[in-house]
């Protein structure tokens, strides 16, 4: 095999290794990303969605525990009935 | 055991001699009976598997045949008129066709990817244990966190695949793609083809780590010899692809398309959560299908024949599993 043959099978290597990684993880980097993310700064199409152009915020967790049940619903998960 | 025998015999009738021999009482011994033993230790898997399979499905075929709503639950048998009404709807016919659609070509492009994926994460490279978690993270998701994830991705305004498409100018005016292409937004979800596309999509992302991971497992049982042998007679990558690694694949590839068909086939969580059917009802599928008409639109007898209809494939898909499973069982 010549040093090219192995360049470039390890260049398809990765960059098929990249497409997979990048297509099974989109949705939850996705996820993971607006969970810190401002509403400002979501729904602005015109900013580049992968960074924070406003600063992270905290904002949607807390309003987990302040305005819903939350806690209630990952008992629930845990423990199937909900009478428990 | 004589001892138990004569006592027994004594508090049945004192004084009076037992004939002999004597037959064993019932059920006496019923422990040591092993064929008995077998049936009461069976009992609970029977019981669970006549209640919630046996009872619900002879309640399907019997409100498939009757006119039971959610308001009239007494069964008045009519026939096959549901299955009539069913045929007549343009709408049944959509959610039948996307059904074998979404079933068979999500299953074909599994196939080929989660080959190319096996080779891939059999050979060596840097960060090999990163991408095997994160391919293997969506079998592992609840289905619908999932499709919630890909809802937001393919969202109609702030998708970010659409950010990356206007960025490198497939989208937007001008785009190499055509007129469709020109808006400032894919709209992934709102064009009935881009939709059907979007549950694909999702169908295939949710399926490929289960098909990965059998296809993996069924790599290791390649004996080594075979790959030295190849390598010697000097067979290259493709050679020994096609001519070692697929033939003798080909039984673990079935396992892993049956295992996607009946998660495909079954499924409506997808399309209920990123479509709900539409636009215009051009992603029903069967099973959703017969969700909205029975449950939501509170025709039970309508939904029960329209659920049916997947009970043929569902039929051959397991009979050849337990062919499969069989074949394994003799030859291992």
């Amino acid at each position: 095999m010549t040093r090219w043959q192995y360049v470039a099978g390890r260049g398809v290597l990765y960059a098929t290794a990249l497409f997979f990684a990048l297509f099974a993880a989109l949705p939850f980097a996705w996820m993971i990303l607006t969970v810190f993310k401002q509403n400002t700064d979501l729904y602005n199409p015109n900013n580049i969605p992968f960074f924070f152009n406003a600063p992270p915020t905290l904002d949607n967790i807390t309003y987990l525990f302040d305005n819903t049940q939350y806690l209630t619903f990952v008992r629930n998960t845990l423990i199937v009935p909900s009478w428990w | 055991m004589s001892a138990a025998t004569s006592t027994g015999a004594g508090t049945l009738a004192p004084g009076v001699t037992p004939a002999s021999p004597e037959p064993e009482p019932a059920g006496r011994y019923w422990l040591d009976n092993e064929s008995f033993l077998a049936r009461v230790m069976l009992l609970p898997a029977v019981i669970y598997i006549l209640a919630l399979v046996g009872v619900p499905l002879v309640l399907a075929v019997l409100y498939s045949l009757s006119d039971v709503t959610v308001g009239d639950q007494s069964i008045d048998f009519v026939g096959l008129q549901n299955f009539r009404d069913a045929l007549a709807n343009t709408t049944f016919r959509t959610a039948l066709r996307n059904t074998f659609l979404f079933t068979i070509v999500s299953q074909i492009v599994v196939l080929v990817l989660a080959n190319i994926l096996a080779i891939v994460l059999t050979s060596d490279f840097h960060g090999k244990r990163l991408v095997r978690f994160l391919v293997l993270l969506p079998w592992t998701t609840p289905i619908a966190l999932g499709v919630l994830g890909w809802l937001w991705t393919l969202d109609n305004v702030y998708s970010p695949i659409d950010f990356i498409l206007r960025q490198v100018g497939l989208l937007g005016v001008g785009s190499p793609l055509g007129p469709d292409w020109f808006g400032t937004n894919a709209l992934w979800l709102a064009y009935p083809e881009r939709a059907q596309f979007s549950v694909l999509l999702v169908h295939i992302w949710r399926t490929l780590p289960l098909a990965t991971v059998i296809l993996l497992a069924g790599l290791t049982s390649i004996p080594q010899d075979l790959t030295d042998a190849a390598n010697v007679d000097g067979a290259g990558f493709f050679r020994q692809l096609f001519f070692i690694r697929i033939p003798l694949l080909l039984p673990i590839m079935a396992v892993a398309v049956l295992y996607g068909i009946v998660f495909t086939f079954t499924d409506m969580t997808v399309v209920y959560i990123l479509t709900r059917g539409g636009p215009t009802d051009s992603t029903q599928v069967l099973a959703s299908w017969a969700f909205y008409k029975g449950v939501d639109g509170g025709n039970l007898a309508q939904g029960a024949a329209i659920a049916l209809f997947l009970f043929p494939v569902l039929v051959g898909v397991a009979a050849l599993m337990l062919r499969l499973a069989r074949r394994a069982e003799t030859s291992g």
